[in-house]
């Protein structure tokens, strides 16, 4: 496997960090919340790592120093789980376990999908415009996102212009999305 | 015109299809958002997981189950260090990116991985006729494909692999094709030599060395008076009017001289890529490529596990054989043989010997001292630069001094034969070990 990208790698870093932090916030106690938040953080840290390790052979030589040897396990640890899952998984879990905010979930949801996307880049060592083919289905997809935030904002408010205001939104969202989906169906077996 | 390191062939290469690592963290992020969803209750996390799901509802399923691949090597034959180039010939991966990386073997290094785009790119062409011996199916678009690799060490070695990764234009579904690679044939990387060492005595054969006896050659070598049946056009006008009668120019002849090396490869200490067996062989093969350049008659002899030997022989086909013979020589040391008497047949009268070694085999030692009593130059090339391994213990410092006392015995006692010994370090010219042997004749006894 070649190295990854450098110019993503440090991308993929931003993006885990500003990722984990908002999901972190605002600041929740209990055991469950810390647990999610530390495992995040773990993960996102051993994601960036596995990427700066990629294509560095961890096969043992002949004779190691020690140096060497602890290298090779740091590496071999790194590359040992999916990392990038399971801080997806726990930074949603650690969203879950905020209060009702469903703005919060939507931005996250945009700070996770960039972060996903930057991994794939520096992983492949693909040149951005490789995803252009998937920024319409994306486009669609955060549409429906809008269209399920705004059902949540709705459940939460109470009758009036404001929620009148919100409803029109949501309901312009879910056009726009369908209006996108329709087209990449059309297209899938282009 | 097909390529005569090229499979003539495609063949089908089977594809195994799998999600991308890419697919895999979408697939988590959409099962996560509406596993909580359905948990909590909370509609928000269905919209984290919408994104994911679009993209994935673009799966494709109508995938190649086999690509036509055929490989080839630019060049069977290479130097140690010398970049080569892999052929690959890709058809039937449309409508997917290929992705071709050389995975390489030990002692290869391989060049960036090369990706060939959905539709016809700069880095492929359509097929047109001639590009094969037999062409891909009629419809299929034929990718042409150079991947570089470099063979760090000499020896018939494996290339490595060809995986080439194929994406289709969502990067959802990958597919791999794994195919074992042909082998390269590494010569040893030959040691600089500009100086050639002559004998005294040449054998009649034509050559372009200049000998003592009178010839037809090109080099002067005398005046002397005019005979009847002498060549006009060879008098010396300025001799002949001032001493009066008719003077003529004599000429050297011009001979050829037998080479034969002798390649030790019993011993293969020292560091990892310049051991004393690396040393023989680069060595040994500029010698080989030096005098065969210059029109000698070289043969080659490989002390190893084996005794194996060519004799002398003129031209680049016969070179090529003698390459062979150094890379293919099996190295180490036999026990249970104590040939010292070389073959008669790889060594003719009058040769010049060279003598390419670390001097660590009584065997060789031998050897060599027996070809001086039979009467033939020999130059020995010691090859060692390296010593026993030993601590600060006093037991250890006093078998290293008798180690080298050994040694130097061993090369006092050929300088005392007759047999010059040089040093060579195997990173500068062997003209500067062996120049002092090339401005003067070397004598030998027929």
């Amino acid at each position: 496997m070649r190295p990854a990208r450098t110019s993503f790698v440090g991308l993929v870093a931003l993006l885990a960090g500003l990722t984990v932090i908002f999901a972190a916030l605002p600041a929740a106690s209990g055991l469950v919340p810390w647990a999610c938040l530390s495992i995040a953080a773990l993960a996102a840290l051993c994601s960036v790592l596995n990427l700066l390790v990629q294509g560095i052979s961890a096969l043992p030589p002949v004779a190691e120093t020690v140096l060497e040897r602890w290298r090779r396990y740091l590496i071999t640890g790194v590359r040992s789980a999916p990392w990038a899952e399971v801080m997806t998984v726990a930074v949603l879990v650690l969203e879950a376990e905020h209060a009702h905010q469903p703005w919060h979930t939507g931005v996250l949801l945009i700070a996770l999908l960039g972060y996903l996307l930057a991994v794939h880049l520096a992983e492949t060592g693909a040149a951005p415009g490789t995803l252009r083919a998937q920024l319409p289905p994306l486009a669609a997809g955060i549409g429906l996102a809008v269209l399920a935030i705004g059902a949540g904002e709705v459940r939460g408010l109470s009758a009036g212009p404001v929620a009148t205001t919100v409803r029109i939104i949501a309901a312009a969202a879910a056009v726009t999305a369908i209006g996108l989906v329709v087209p990449v169906w059309l297209s899938k077996d282009s | 015109m097909p390529e005569p390191n090229r499979q003539q062939e495609y063949r089908q290469v089977p594809i195994h299809w799998g999600l991308s690592a890419h697919a895999r963290r979408l697939l988590t992020l959409a099962v996560a958002g509406l596993v909580i969803a359905l948990l909590s209750g909370r509609p928000e996390f269905v919209g984290v997981a919408a994104p994911a799901l679009i993209l994935l509802a673009a799966w494709r399923d109508d995938r190649p189950g086999y690509v036509l691949l055929r490989t080839g090597l630019a060049e069977r034959r290479t130097l140690e260090g010398d970049t080569s180039d892999l052929l690959v010939d890709l058809a039937g991966q449309d409508p997917f990116e290929a992705e071709l990386v050389l995975e390489p073997a030990d002692t290869v290094t391989a060049g960036p991985a090369i990706s060939v785009p959905r539709q016809a790119g700069d880095a492929a062409r359509p097929a047109q006729a001639g590009d094969t011996a037999q062409p891909a199916p009629a419809g299929q678009r034929v990718s042409h494909v150079r991947l570089p690799f470099t063979a760090l060490h000499w020896g018939y070695r494996p290339v490595g692999h060809l995986k080439i990764v194929l994406r289709d234009r969502y990067r959802l579904t990958e597919g791999t094709v794994q195919v074992n690679l042909p082998w390269v044939d590494c010569r040893p990387h030959p040691a600089e030599l500009h100086s050639s060492i002559v004998v005294s005595k040449l054998p009649s054969r034509l050559g372009e060395h200049p000998a003592r006896i009178i010839g037809d050659g090109v080099e002067f070598a005398g005046v002397r008076e005019f005979v009847p049946g002498d060549r006009q056009r060879r008098v010396n006008w300025s001799a002949t009017s001032r001493l009066g009668t008719l003077h003529l120019n004599t000429f050297a002849a011009e001979r050829t001289q037998n080479v034969v090396i002798l390649a030790d490869a019993t011993a293969d200490v020292g560091p990892a890529g310049s051991t004393t067996l690396d040393l023989v062989l680069r060595g040994a093969a500029g010698a080989v490529t030096r005098y065969v350049t210059a029109r000698d008659r070289v043969g080659l002899i490989v002390f190893g596990m084996r005794l194996t030997w060519i004799g002398p022989g003129q031209g680049s086909r016969h070179q090529q054989r003698l390459m062979e013979l150094l890379v293919a020589s099996a190295a180490g040391w036999d026990r249970a043989k104590g040939l010292t008497r070389l073959p008669k047949a790889a060594l003719p009268p009058g040769s010049l010997v060279l003598v390419f070694s670390p001097l660590l085999d009584p065997r060789v030692i031998e050897a060599v001292r027996d070809l001086r009593e039979r009467g033939f130059g020999v130059v020995v090339v010691d090859v060692l630069s390296t010593g026993p391994r030993h601590d600060r213990s006093r037991l250890s410092g006093l078998t290293g001094r008798v180690w080298q006392l050994e040694q130097d015995a061993i090369r006092f006692s050929m300088k005392e034969l007759g047999v010059p010994v040089v040093h060579w370090n195997g990173k500068d010219s062997l003209d500067g070990p062996l120049g002092a042997f090339s401005r003067r004749v070397l004598a030998v006894n027929r």
